[in-house]
């Protein structure tokens, strides 16, 4: 089992402070949603997880030790990112561009059997088999948010930090996206935290949820506690009924608080 | 490798090789070689590996540079117009050179030196401009600022030139041309070309990964700082010292890898040793062709160059213009 750490974090943008002084220990095995309001400072902590921000103080810390000091391609082999932005610069062929997740791995060499492998289980994964030979400059919208799930399942990392993996997914989609991702926590034994809009949705896949409001951590814990109306309410300014139903828990939005 | 790729890369071996082989029978003087090798003394010789050689050597050279900094510039940028001559790395080496007019009696390796220091500035600044994610439009004014800022030097230098017949020479030699090059500049530029190709190439992973973005190509361990220092130095070496000995020579970069992605991919790594034999075909073909126009005084390689890159350069700014927009 992987620890990921955050110790006293806390990050700036520019000069702006975005997330202060957060204390958290994040564990493989479990899916953990971050939540919060926009702005609240969800992407910025995702980034740091990875190492890609340096924490105006404090530190991220993989089983002990300071991520900073990790190079980063022995980083990028056990924490992957799937950003929230998806960008795609050039009019690759879908199964080149998730063959790009692999590069922590092949490193100057070039794909093998095995890694071509890794990418069909990943592009099935994600539900983007059927995608693997289109132009990705021709996807639509949802279906580019299904292959960047495939290019940052084919990294195999220990810890997988998706920003908004499911924003952009039809239900069926989404349902098939979630199933993936839970199971390569429960199943898999990897870590994956994400960041959620769709509070029903947090409440069903998360074992454990974050929510962040105003730079800091204003509930961790499991749905039930970490979704109660007050603490929503104060992190969003919603007013909300969480209902346990036979399908598992639900949050209703009912209106402003 | 994809199959095809090497398939083009052949082909474009071939090319070349075939280029390379006419390059070395074209001029003023016929060459017939069975006639020749009948005499060892025959002075004809001398033209062909003195001249002919010489020359061949540095149009594939150059042009190798131009196309591989090109397709490298695009990739890194994930600008399709990225070039060294439109983003003015060409100029900030030419500036570079021309400022050593002020030198007395400078040795042989100053200007060339100056040059491949001024090509150097100016990457460092346009990549610097374009770290943290600025916007194609930002970069391709910064590119535009460094052009008009190295031609205003340039032309500042060349008026205030301390002997009227510097100027001349000069302003020939801005043009961009391959006359005359013998075996002494050649040997001068291969190894700083070649240094700068194998930097260049060596970026291909790093460039693949930008596709994703920066901060995609960094969460999949790319060193994006040492990545834009291999960058600027790989240009400044290969497109510095083709300017230093040849001039200015344009659009080799700009072209090569637009006409190499409908055939192989549009994968940055992918495209940039392809690129270099492809910019190699280009200047080299457009050297036989400016040595194959009739024409009384022979049309500047830079300038024939220029005159067939200026349209497709428009034409690229048509398709793209409601990306750019």
């Amino acid at each position: 089992m992987s620890r990921l750490e955050a110790r006293g974090l806390t990050l700036t943008r520019g000069s702006r402070p975005v997330v202060r002084d957060i204390d958290v220990t994040l564990r493989t095995g479990e899916v953990t949603v971050l939540l919060g309001p926009n702005g609240a400072g969800k992407s910025t902590l995702l980034e740091a997880l990875c190492g890609l921000l340096r924490p105006a103080s404090g530190q991220v810390l993989l089983d002990g030790g300071d991520l900073a000091a990790l190079a980063p391609a022995a980083r990028a082999r056990r924490i992957g990112l799937l950003p929230q932005t998806h960008e795609i610069a050039w009019p690759l062929e879908v199964r080149i561009l998730v063959g790009l997740g692999r590069i922590p791995h092949v490193g100057a060499r070039g794909l093998s059997s095995e890694d071509a492998r890794i990418i069909d289980a990943a592009l099935a994964g994600a539900g983007a088999a059927d995608l693997a030979g289109r132009d990705a400059s021709t996807l639509s919208g949802g279906e580019r948010a299904r292959v960047m799930i495939a290019r940052a399942l084919a990294g195999e990392p220990e810890w997988l930090l998706a920003d908004e993996p499911l924003a952009g997914l039809d239900p069926g989609y989404q349902i098939d996206a979630a199933t993936t991702l839970s199971g390569l926590a429960r199943e898999s034994g990897k870590g994956v935290v994400l960041t959620l809009h769709d509070l029903t949705l947090a409440a069903r896949l998360a074992d454990r949820v974050l929510v962040l409001g105003d730079g800091t951590l204003v509930a961790d814990g499991a749905p039930e506690t970490a979704l109660a109306p007050d603490v929503l309410a104060r992190a969003f300014g919603v007013r909300t009924a969480l209902r346990r139903g036979p399908e598992g828990l639900s949050v209703d939005v009912l209106g402003r608080a | 490798m994809s199959r095809r790729r090497l398939v083009v890369l052949f082909l474009l071996a071939l090319l070349l090789t075939a280029l390379v082989a006419a390059s070395l029978m074209t001029g003023r003087i016929p060459l017939p070689l069975a006639e020749m090798a009948t005499d060892p003394s025959d002075p004809r010789w001398a033209v062909l590996v003195q001249l002919r050689l010489p020359r061949t050597l540095l149009a594939v050279l150059i042009g190798a540079g131009l196309g591989l900094s090109g397709a490298a510039l695009q990739g890194f940028t994930r600008n399709p117009l990225a070039d060294p001559g439109v983003l003015g790395v060409s100029s900030a080496a030419a500036l570079g050179a021309v400022l050593t007019l002020w030198i007395p009696a400078a040795a042989g390796w100053v200007q060339p030196a100056a040059a491949m220091a001024g090509a150097l500035a100016g990457t460092g600044l346009l990549l610097a401009l374009a770290a943290g994610g600025s916007s194609m439009t930002v970069f391709l004014l910064a590119g535009v600022v460094l052009n008009t800022i190295a031609g205003a030097g340039v032309a500042l230098a060349l008026s205030l030139a301390p002997t009227p017949w510097a100027v001349n020479g000069i302003i020939d030699w801005l043009m961009g041309s391959l006359v005359d090059r013998g075996l002494p500049e050649t040997l001068f530029a291969a190894p700083f070309i070649l240094a700068g190709l194998l930097l260049l190439s060596s970026t291909g992973r790093a460039l693949d990964a930008l596709t994703l973005g920066e901060t995609g190509a960094r969460s999949l361990g790319v060193d994006l700082d040492r990545t834009r220092v291999v960058l600027a130095a790989g240009t400044a070496l290969a497109v510095g010292a083709g300017v230093a000995v040849a001039g200015v020579i344009g659009f080799a970069g700009l072209v090569t890898p637009h006409l190499l992605r409908p055939l192989i991919g549009a994968r940055p790594g992918g495209l940039l040793w392809p690129s270099a034999l492809g910019g190699a075909v280009l200047v080299l073909a457009g050297d036989l062709a400016v040595r194959l126009i009739p024409s009384e005084a022979e049309v500047r390689l830079g300038v024939a160059m220029a005159c067939l890159g200026g349209p497709f350069f428009l034409g690229l700014l048509l398709m793209l213009r409601r990306r750019l927009g």
